[in-house]
């Protein structure tokens, strides 16, 4: 090899890196996206309104059908390629109004979205709370921040089925809902993604505490301060080597909220969500006994406002579940573990979660169940994988980077 | 069988171009990368005076160094002006083209801010480069240069009653250069040179301008 084909190796090797993760703005059309007089949907409206609809217009673009489902904060309206809508609604006289924009979770397409139900087609039912038969929701769909221009009309096949409605599925967010890599407006592991993620469908969350050095339990995803999670700021290196006052001082994460301590995310889950299991994936073995004490006072915290939420303490590795097994009556700490059924059962989990690459195992599944425990499967992204896993497994939940899509294929089984 | 090299080396070159036009920093960079490259991979036909070959280089520099804020927080009370030292090794296998090692100090920035009403910490980043370098000739005494290679990066926090030291290895960096260096000697050199950094772990960016001293043997 002579001098100058290295030098040609060298600038490749100098210029083909990580490159940094782009952000998708939100649309929005102002703080004028309902007109003056619009009131919020009345509860009853919302049920009734939920189902499987047909797309009757851009059928190539977000498939045949879509689920539409409400959510704590607003509705969801989403397909089985990663097309989804994240909508309000409120209700003008007899006409009920839907804004919002839309978001290819596979790209970064995106555009504001205005809907409604007239009055005729099923708005004037829906706000007086009388099921109906046939709702259309006609609107338009744009791209970016331009008005809306292609047509969209979704008519209502059927509502959820008695499966569904009877089922305890769980649809986990990665990351306290999701990954920066999704391009969303809010950073991973924030108070913000906790108060969002219900918008993309999520029942659930997975977060990811880890230590400071003077022992408060934070929750971020990396070992080290990068410019991946966070804005570029001061500090650099291990995120653990940090006090809990330096890293709430001088580090903002990539859409500038503060690192929340796993005490104020879960505070935030019980007291301002509908959020349903937060599966606390310690990032480090030291954590474990800083998370206990913890996780004793949202679960106390949960029982003492009834909410119906399942608090547990991730075991990812042997090293946290040693850790776990040195802490006197262990066994009844409510743990999630990763590790084998054979582990499960030591440690006396109230939930396994096997990698997905593992398969659908319904034995091992069946088995669990039989003991009374639960099952979910992480990280299932791709949509033929949710498919599969939703129509051949057994399993009570999925964690996921796309929980739209996932709750298209769970809401829409038969 | 040696005709497919230059199509191998632009098809590179497109990759190149390709892949740093989503880099923050990457532009100025790829342009500076392919004004090089073609001066580099075509210059040495025409040019095939062979004398003085596999030679050494040694050279230290010192001078002045500058950190480019661009930090999104904590970068309004800021120090970003200091002294630096470098320390090269180059061999010289043709009269052109050098290939070499580099490493040095550089404090990147010293910053303070508030951690609460009442507290103040102070932050100190510091970089120690370890870079393969090739540097080019292109007329008589002035040679540009560029490399890429590991750094060791220091954060030093002080404040709320502990001192915090952590070590990064930052894996993705690179530098340009340009210099001009007199030959006192058969056997010394003088010089300056203009050089910029950027360090991929933390994205910081720095230049310095530096007096060199080399010895050739």
């Amino acid at each position: 090899m002579n001098i100058r084909n290295l030098y040609v190796i060298v600038l490749l090797m100098l210029t083909i890196g990580c490159n940094k993760e782009s952000i998708v703005p939100v649309p929005t059309s102002g703080n004028n996206s309902f007109p003056d007089g619009t009131l919020p949907l009345p509860p009853a409206s919302k049920p009734l309104m939920e189902g499987i609809y047909l797309v009757n217009t851009n059928t190539t673009i977000f498939g045949d059908t879509m689920v539409v489902k409400w959510n704590h904060s607003g509705i969801l309206f989403t397909s089985k390629n990663g097309k989804h809508f994240i909508m309000d609604a409120g209700c003008l006289d007899s006409v009920i109004l839907i804004r919002g924009y839309w978001r290819d979770g596979y790209s970064d397409a995106t555009g504001l979205s205005n809907m409604s139900i007239s009055g005729s087609e099923g708005g004037k039912d829906l706000i007086a709370g009388k099921p109906v038969a046939q709702i259309i929701i006609r609107g338009a769909f744009g791209t970016n921040n331009d008005a809306p221009n292609q047509t969209i009309t979704l008519q209502y096949l059927r509502p959820f089925s008695i499966k569904v409605k009877e089922s305890n599925f769980y649809i986990l967010g990665h990351r306290a809902g999701g990954r920066n890599s999704e391009r969303l407006p809010v950073s991973e592991n924030s108070i913000a993604m906790v108060r969002f993620t219900e918008r993309l469908g999520t029942t659930g969350i997975e977060v990811d505490p880890r230590i400071s050095s003077d022992g408060v339990a934070f929750i971020y995803h990396d070992p080290d301060i990068n410019t991946r999670l966070t804005q570029k700021g001061l500090l650099a290196g291990d995120v653990s080597a940090y006090t809990w006052l330096q890293l709430s001082s001088f580090v903002k994460l990539i859409h500038g909220e503060r690192i929340p301590s796993l005490e104020e995310v879960l505070a935030f889950a019980i007291d301002s969500t509908e959020l349903r299991f937060i599966y606390m994936d310690m990032k480090s073995a030291e954590a474990v006994p800083a998370v206990i004490p913890i996780q004793q006072r949202a679960i106390q915290r949960a029982k003492d406002k009834g909410r119906d939420i399942v608090i547990l303490m991730g075991i990812p590795d042997t090293d946290v579940l040693n850790a776990l097994l040195a802490y006197p009556g262990y066994r009844n700490v409510p743990s999630l573990c990763e590790l084998e059924v054979e582990d499960v059962r030591t440690v006396n989990s109230k939930v396994w979660a096997p990698r997905w690459t593992l398969g659908t195992q319904n034995d091992l599944v069946q088995q669990m169940h039989d003991e009374g425990r639960l099952a979910v499967s992480w990280t299932v992204d791709s949509p033929v994988w949710i498919r599969n896993y939703l129509n051949q497994g057994i399993f009570d939940g999925l964690v996921t980077n796309f929980p739209y899509v996932v709750a298209y294929h769970h809401y829409i089984q038969e | 069988m040696t005709g497919w090299l230059p199509i191998f080396r632009m098809l590179l070159l497109i990759i190149i171009i390709y892949k740093s036009s989503k880099m923050r920093h990457g532009r100025a960079f790829v342009l500076l990368t392919l004004i090089f490259a073609t001066v580099a991979v075509y210059s040495q036909k025409s040019d095939s005076v062979r004398l003085h070959l596999n030679r050494y280089t040694l050279t230290i520099g010192t001078g002045w160094t500058h950190y480019i804020n661009t930090l999104e927080i904590g970068g309004q009370n800021i120090q970003q002006d200091f002294a630096g030292v470098s320390l090269k090794f180059f061999w010289e296998p043709e009269h052109r083209l050098s290939l070499g090692m580099e490493t040095g100090y550089y404090k990147l920035f010293s910053a303070k801010g508030q951690l609460t009403d009442n507290t103040t910490g102070q932050v100190d980043r510091s970089v120690i480069p370890l870079l393969f370098l090739i540097r080019m000739r292109i007329i008589e005494n002035v040679h540009i240069g560029i490399g890429t290679g590991i750094a060791f990066i220091t954060n030093k926090t002080a404040g709320g009653k502990q001192k915090v030291v952590t070590e990064t290895l930052s894996l993705s960096n690179f530098e340009l250069s340009g210099a001009y260096i007199y030959p006192l000697s058969k056997h010394w050199l003088l010089g300056g040179e203009l050089k910029l950094f950027h360090f991929g772990n933390t994205e910081d960016t720095m230049y310095s301008i530096q007096a060199t001293c080399a010895m050739k043997f």
